[in-house]
């Protein structure tokens, strides 16, 4: 489940590429172009584990021995009732399958100082919520040129919580 | 599932439980963890639970006693339908 704030606010949009051929046309065109290596972030790799029951031979994918779940329960996967056959580790971010390595966000050669934007699609790895044991990355966003990079305002994550 | 409606949450069988609104639009840095289920808020010093522990029999009992009750709420939580 990803959740996509979407451009709410009606901004310019900065658009993300991952190649050259796309590259070399918006720095033709005179567009500001900011390129980023892709790189992993620790808050978005979970584990999980693969218990078997002794007795029943029941698999169960699990992220610990003690699991919050739905309906307000805790599930428990003690000892000496199943055997952990495997602890695994994996990354919440599916990226864009053209990503290799890098992206580059192209922001429009008119943006003024101060402008906000909206990005599309988001190159930096941003856990934008950790539920139970789920880590949700973000995948658009916000920010504000500065006339030389971007300022990612994360403060826009904050709506995926309602409090009051 | 409760559902929650134009920031109007209701049960699954349409009785209204309560408004988020919080007057001071306060955001998750004000939250401070007190335990699992209760949070507490730095702006107004008031306890806010954190519905990502409770059930939603618990839920409906305590905004039944108080529909003041403030609530922290993710939209990744199952519990509630947004619409």
């Amino acid at each position: 489940m990803h959740l996509k704030l979407t451009n709410k606010n009606k901004l310019r949009v900065i658009k993300t590429v991952y190649d050259t051929y796309k590259l070399n046309a918006a720095q033709k065109d005179s567009c500001h172009c900011l390129i980023r290596k892709i790189e992993r972030t620790s808050s978005l790799y979970s584990s999980r584990c693969l218990f078997r029951n002794y007795k029943t031979g029941e698999y169960e994918f699990m992220p610990s021995r003690e699991n919050f779940v739905q309906y307000g329960e805790w599930k428990n996967y003690p000892e000496e009732e199943w055997e952990l056959i495997e602890e695994v580790e994996f990354y919440n971010r599916v990226r864009n399958p053209n990503a290799a390595g890098w992206g580059a966000y192209i922001i429009p050669k008119d943006a003024k100082v101060g402008e906000r934007f909206y990005i599309e699609d988001i190159i930096e790895d941003i856990l934008m919520e950790h539920f139970w044991d789920s880590r949700y990355p973000a995948t658009d966003g916000e920010c504000v040129w500065n006339g030389n990079d971007i300022e990612i305002d994360k403060r826009v994550y904050d709506q995926t919580f309602l409090i009051g | 599932m409760l559902i929650i409606q134009d920031m109007k949450i209701y049960s699954e069988d349409g009785t209204y439980l309560k408004t988020i609104d919080c007057p001071e639009k306060v955001k998750n840095n004000y939250l401070k963890n007190i335990n699992d289920k209760d949070l507490l808020c730095s702006k107004c010093n008031k306890n806010i639970i954190d519905t990502k522990f409770t059930t939603e029999n618990e839920l409906i009992n305590i905004l039944k006693k108080d529909r003041n009750t403030c609530l922290k709420i993710s939209r990744f939580n199952p519990m509630f339908r947004f619409e």
